[in-house]
């Protein structure tokens, strides 16, 4: 008995080593672009283009973030990221959940129904004219509700979230029901914080697709009122792009002559994705799981 | 039809709740579909969507594009490759997290694990060709260990070039998929565990027969909407990555399309060939969902 | 109209007699303090015009009539940009022409790609009076819905400088039935050189700068250099040659070492045969192929982006090239004088002519004097008049020269003007110029320049024959190493406007056309990075037999007849 257990303690402290190995290796890989563009940003503009930075930056200068910050429409873009990222994220999970939880009541007879009539969505969609089209039609176009109301439910969400409700124990809600609960207010007072991991998971989904979107931004919101700050970042990074298309040598000169430094561009990549890395530590602690349904069970 | 009202009457607590749902899904989503009619027309901007028919030509050209079998042999092997790589890369990353005692060790990597998905591609791209050119860091190490004499290609060689494609992809999406399986395992019943320990399973006892069943359900879904996905090989990463010497193996539908379709301004061949991209897709994953149905027991629907 | 004229005429005369008594005296100052703060002084201003024109026209400096009423032109522009930097660009000759114009030009520019938002607005009906970058294609289908107007009779009308600056050109834009949907921007003839082969000045003096003339002579050159800098500063690897994935849109002109025009070789008859049809082509093939067999190409040639490529130019990793004359400025010298401790001035790139031996001349700057593409004024534009007449005053040398260069007379401005018609140069922008360190970016913010350009030329203006709306063009015969470069490469540039080509989305030749260009793309780097000379021949016969069966011959007989066409019509 003593054996085994030792055996298995050893196994298991190797276990252990290995996964940290693993994850320390992992660890790296990924980090390393940040690392990079850390250091591009924080090195100085003509001396980045020497290349060859890796890890620290060579000639240290914030020039960079100087140029950057001293954009204050810049600021501007963060706050509508923000917003967008807090009444579009809050939306769509209201919504969003509402429905998944709907679609997950076993007795419900438009079960089926609802399920498929958003699922075929996420395969077919009119295009690019159409969308837009009515977009104007609805007069959603130079405004912020474009931000949130064309986003109010998404069904890949609703697949995601009904298979997590739909493992939930169906007495949870019958009690409530027969104590003559309202849906809503089942909805509210029993799934949302029980299906808390779910919520959570999915609403840093939702977050940080609100918070990359750009196309959307510079498609509908083309008067530059609501610019978001990815939108800065993308105009920036695509820049070299918007070249290829010129034949004319002297144009091609002077676009090139105006081109935004490499390190400009990879401060302005650092000051986009840091605010969103926030999101993740804030929500991890309903990941920490493991909540008991032993209490609502029996 | 009085017991289907009865029921609507019992339900219409539920049903109205459903309303303003199926309102706007009809808005947003349904009623722009009309655009998908162009893809049997040879549609002009600024010209009616309901004339011009030109039938079942737009799909027909696909099928009769020289390089079409090129085209699928790519979608299908890349496609192929990340759905082999990239469907348990996350599942496992979760696992491995989840294993993890230190508590703030597994915090720190977790919140990296997904930075990645916020580099753009365009960013992913500068930094792969610099690390795998011809004397990027890479071929360096190579050399230096004496494993090659010669820098590979590893970014011209199209054979390569679809592991380079397949890795980078699994890099990027990786963590940020891993989200989904970490919030399931959250859900596990505590008590389970305890119940396992007490029946004298061990570390890997537990993985299998508590935290893999407590993420069954949620990897069945993704792999069944993985494989409707099968057609979508990617886009951005091709046309960044990709180069003249690869693009034999990198053209995928997603790139034909937005070449021939939106750049040279062909908006119904565009259309017709995306919906049948999707109509594929679509069967593909009524397909999967039957058969997981009938043999695990779990479906979308 | 008549009422507002009336009432304008009124309010004339009222504030007139005001501003008589007033005294007026600040009037011939406009141009003087212009540097001051013009936004305060706008209304101001406007209603002083107004007051003037009541009685006389009043004509600025430049020779403009200054309206009564302030001129609205507002465009979209259809080249992608970063609205952001356009708008802080703009600023400066926004103010300008309002204060001393009485023109509000507003200029409205996105970051999508331009013909997808045009197609967006032809859709939803949404779209601006005067829009500019607009190509023929373009131009077809929004007239065929019948969104455009035609200009001929506005021209006619209002527009003297326009018909009198296109001059023999103007008859080639009209349409069969003698209408004009657009006028030219960016047109003429600037005879500076695009492409070219550039040299390493300071190795290359080293060497006792033999001979270059054909290909092989470069080639000598540049495997001498390799041979005695084998490595650069930084231990890596140098090369002979190398590209980027931008040159291969270049290659057409490349070709015209071995003496074909624009990619295509023409007969007599001035029939056309692409290069792939050609021995020509597989000459230019095994030239390069040689480099590579050799090791003396980068093996990241068809890989590199801009940015890594240029880097590797800064680094002396490249040794030559044959492309765009600007990009050894770019990656050469310009960034070398930042970086490089102990620049010296020859320590730079020069650009020079290779031409084939067989070769009749070559070929390597062809030049289209159509101009990039169109100015439209559509059905929604309520003045037409007014633009076209504001289109009237840019196209004259003038107007050229003030949209150009930017506005004149202040500190950091590029030249000056006179209210007696007459303008020189600032000299301390022109030596900043020569010595490379003339900030364009920041002249672009403070003057304006070339901010708003919507018909005037690149080419010569007809006035002096010299001058360029592209100031830095402006002095290259002063300019030592731009004088070396013109000189070098003055037979190399020939008139290509008849070759212009258009094809339009619903022509099925457009498919064919690039499904072959995207077989160039991949088959012609094959070919050049073939392990023998043998497999290079046959790498481009498989490329040649495959083009053919896409459909080559269509496009050599379309092209054809378009090109005889064009010749026709511009004779």
């Amino acid at each position: 008995m003593e054996i085994k257990s030792m055996r298995t303690s050893w196994a298991s402290r190797a276990a252990d080593v290995a996964i940290i190995a693993v994850l320390l290796l992992l660890g790296f890989v990924v980090i390393y672009p940040f690392i990079n563009l850390l250091a591009l940003s924080f090195n100085d503009g003509t001396d980045a283009a020497r290349g060859g930075i890796y890890f620290f930056p060579r000639k240290v200068s914030y020039a960079a973030y100087g140029m950057l910050f001293e954009n204050e429409n810049l600021l501007k873009g963060l706050g509508w990221s923000v917003l967008r990222v807090a009444i579009g994220t809050g939306t769509c999970l209201f919504m969003t959940g509402l429905l998944s939880y709907i679609v997950s009541i076993r007795t419900f007879s438009g079960r089926k129904f609802m399920r498929i009539l958003f699922f075929v969505t996420m395969y077919f969609s009119g295009g690019i004219i159409p969308t837009y089209i009515l977009m104007n039609q609805l007069h959603l176009t130079n405004t912020f509700q474009v931000y949130w109301i064309p986003s109010l439910i998404n069904a890949y969400f609703m697949l995601l979230m009904a298979s997590y409700i739909s493992d939930l124990p169906e007495a949870l809600f019958e009690s409530a029901r027969i104590d003559g609960a309202g849906e809503l207010r089942i909805y509210w007072r029993i799934v949302i914080p029980v299906a808390m991991p779910v919520f959570a998971a999915v609403s840093i989904y939702a977050a940080v697709g609100h918070w990359n979107s750009w196309f959307d931004v510079i498609l509908y919101n083309f008067n530059g009122k609501f610019d978001t700050l990815q939108v800065y970042l993308r105009r920036l990074l695509l820049e070299v792009e918007a070249t290829q298309q010129i034949r004319d040598q002297q144009l091609m000169l002077h676009k090139f002559q105006g081109l935004s430094p490499l390190t400009l561009r990879a401060a302005t990549t650092i000051v986009v994705t840091v605010p969103i890395l926030c999101v993740y530590p804030f929500l991890q602690k309903y990941f920490i799981g493991g909540i008991t349904l032993g209490s609502v069970k029996g | 039809m009085a017991a289907v009202w009865k029921r609507v009457r019992r339900e219409r607590q539920i049903w109205l709740l459903c309303l303003p749902m199926i309102v706007w899904v009809l808005m947003f989503s349904y009623y722009p579909m009309y655009g998908l009619l162009i893809s049997f027309q040879n549609y002009v901007p600024g010209h009616s969507m309901f004339s011009n028919w030109v039938g079942f030509d737009n799909f027909i050209r696909f099928f009769h594009e020289p390089n079409f079998l090129q085209i699928m042999r790519n979608t299908l092997v890349i496609s192929g490759l990340n759905l082999l790589f990239g469907f348990p890369a996350p599942i496992l990353l979760a696992l491995l997290l989840n294993e993890v005692k230190g508590r703030a060790f597994k915090k720190t990597i977790q919140s990296l694990s997904y930075i990645p998905y916020f580099i753009s591609w365009v960013v992913v791209a500068n930094i792969l060709i610099t690390m795998l050119g011809s004397d990027g860091v890479l071929n360096d190490i190579l050399i230096k260990l004496g494993f090659i004499d010669e820098p590979l290609a590893f970014l011209t060689n199209g054979n390569y070039f679809w592991g380079i494609l397949v890795s980078s992809n699994v890099w990027k999406d990786m963590g940020f998929s891993a989200i989904i399986y970490l919030s399931a395992m959250a859900g596990i019943d505590k008590e389970q565990y305890e119940a396992g320990r007490v029946d004298g399973l061990g570390r890997f006892g537990l993985i299998r027969h508590i935290t893999v069943p407590g993420i069954r359900s949620t990897a069945v879904l993704l792999f069944i909407l993985a494989i409707g996905g099968i057609l979508n090989a990617g886009f951005e990463q091709q046309l960044l990555i990709g180069n003249p010497l690869t693009q034999d193996h990198y053209e995928v539908i997603d790139t034909y399309v937005y070449r021939f379709g939106v750049q040279l301004g062909n908006y119904s061949y565009g259309t017709a060939v995306g919906l049948m991209k999707s109509l594929i897709g679509l069967v593909l994953v009524f397909i999967a969902n039957r058969l997981s149905k009938r043999y695990m027991e779990s479906s979308i629907f | 109209m008549k009422l507002r004229t009336n009432t304008a005429l009124a309010l004339g005369s009222v504030l007139l007699a005001g501003g008589l008594l007033a005294g007026c005296s600040g009037n011939g100052n406009d141009a003087a303090d212009n540097g001051g703060d013009s936004k305060a002084n706008t209304a101001a201003n406007a209603q002083q015009n107004a007051t003037d024109t009541a009685a006389a026209p009043k004509v600025n400096e430049f020779g403009w009539t200054i309206p009564d009423k302030t001129i609205t032109v507002d465009y979209y522009t259809a080249d992608k940009d970063n609205p952001d930097k356009v708008a802080k660009k703009l600023t400066a000759m926004h103010d300008y022409l309002l204060k001393n114009f009485n023109v509000d030009v507003k200029k409205t520019q996105y970051d999508v790609d331009g013909k997808e938002k045009l197609n967006l607005m032809l859709a939803s009906n949404d779209y601006p009076g005067v829009m500019s970058a607009i190509d023929s294609d373009t131009i077809d289908k929004w007239r065929s819905q019948g969104k455009l107007i035609d200009l001929a009779p506005l021209v006619d009308k209002y527009g003297p400088n326009i018909k009198k600056e296109l001059g023999d050109k103007y008859n080639s834009y009209l349409d069969a039935d003698g209408k004009l949907w657009g006028i030219p921007r960016g047109w003429g003839l600037l005879p500076i050189p695009d492409n070219s082969a550039h040299i390493r000045w300071d190795w290359y003096q080293a060497m006792g700068a033999p001979k270059i003339e054909t290909p092989d002579d470069y080639y000598n050159v540049l495997k001498q250099m390799v041979a005695a800098h084998p490595k650069n500063e930084q231990g890596q690897k140098t090369y002979a040659i190398s590209w980027n994935d931008q040159v291969t849109d270049n290659l057409d002109s490349v070709l015209g070492i071995w003496g074909l025009k624009d990619g295509y070789k023409e007969d007599a008859d001035h029939n056309l045969t692409h290069w792939l049809n050609t021995s020509e082509g597989l000459e230019a093939v095994k030239f390069y192929n040689r480099f590579y067999r050799e090791g003396l190409m980068d093996p990241d040639s068809f890989l590199n982006k801009f940015d890594d490529w240029k880097l590797k130019f800064s680094n002396e990793q490249i040794i030559g090239h044959i492309g765009p004359w600007w990009q050894s400025w770019n990656a050469g010298h310009e960034v070398w004088k930042t970086t490089k401790p102990n620049w010296t001035d020859d320590q730079r790139y020069v650009q020079i002519a290779l031409k084939a031996p067989g070769a009749e001349a070559s070929y390597l700057s062809p030049k289209d004097t159509t101009g990039w593409n169109y100015t439209v004024i559509t059905d929604k534009e309520a003045h037409p008049e007014d633009v076209i007449k504001f289109l009237d005053f840019e196209i004259s040398p003038i107007g050229t020269r003030l949209l150009g260069w930017g506005i004149p007379n202040l500190p950091e401005s590029t030249w000056t003007y006179n209210s007696d018609g007459t303008w020189a140069f600032t000299d301390a922008q022109k030596q900043k110029l020569f010595a490379g360190t003339f900030d364009s970016d920041k002249a672009d913010e403070i003057t304006g320049q070339n901010q708003i350009w919507l018909d005037h030329p690149q080419g010569l203006m007809s006035d002096d024959h010299k001058s360029t709306a592209w100031y830095d063009q402006n002095f290259n015969d002063e300019d030592k190493w731009k004088k070396m470069m013109n000189d070098n490469l003055k037979d190399t540039i020939y008139d290509n406007t008849a070759r212009r080509i258009v094809f339009t989305a619903d022509n099925p030749l457009t498919i064919v056309n690039q499904q072959i260009e995207d077989l160039i793309k991949t088959g012609f780097a094959k070919a050049v990075m073939s392990k023998t000379e043998d497999a290079a021949v046959q790498a481009f016969n498989d490329m040649q037999g495959k083009a053919v069966k896409l459909g080559l011959k269509d496009i050599e007989a379309f092209r054809t007849e378009e090109y005889k066409k064009n010749l026709a019509k511009l004779q």
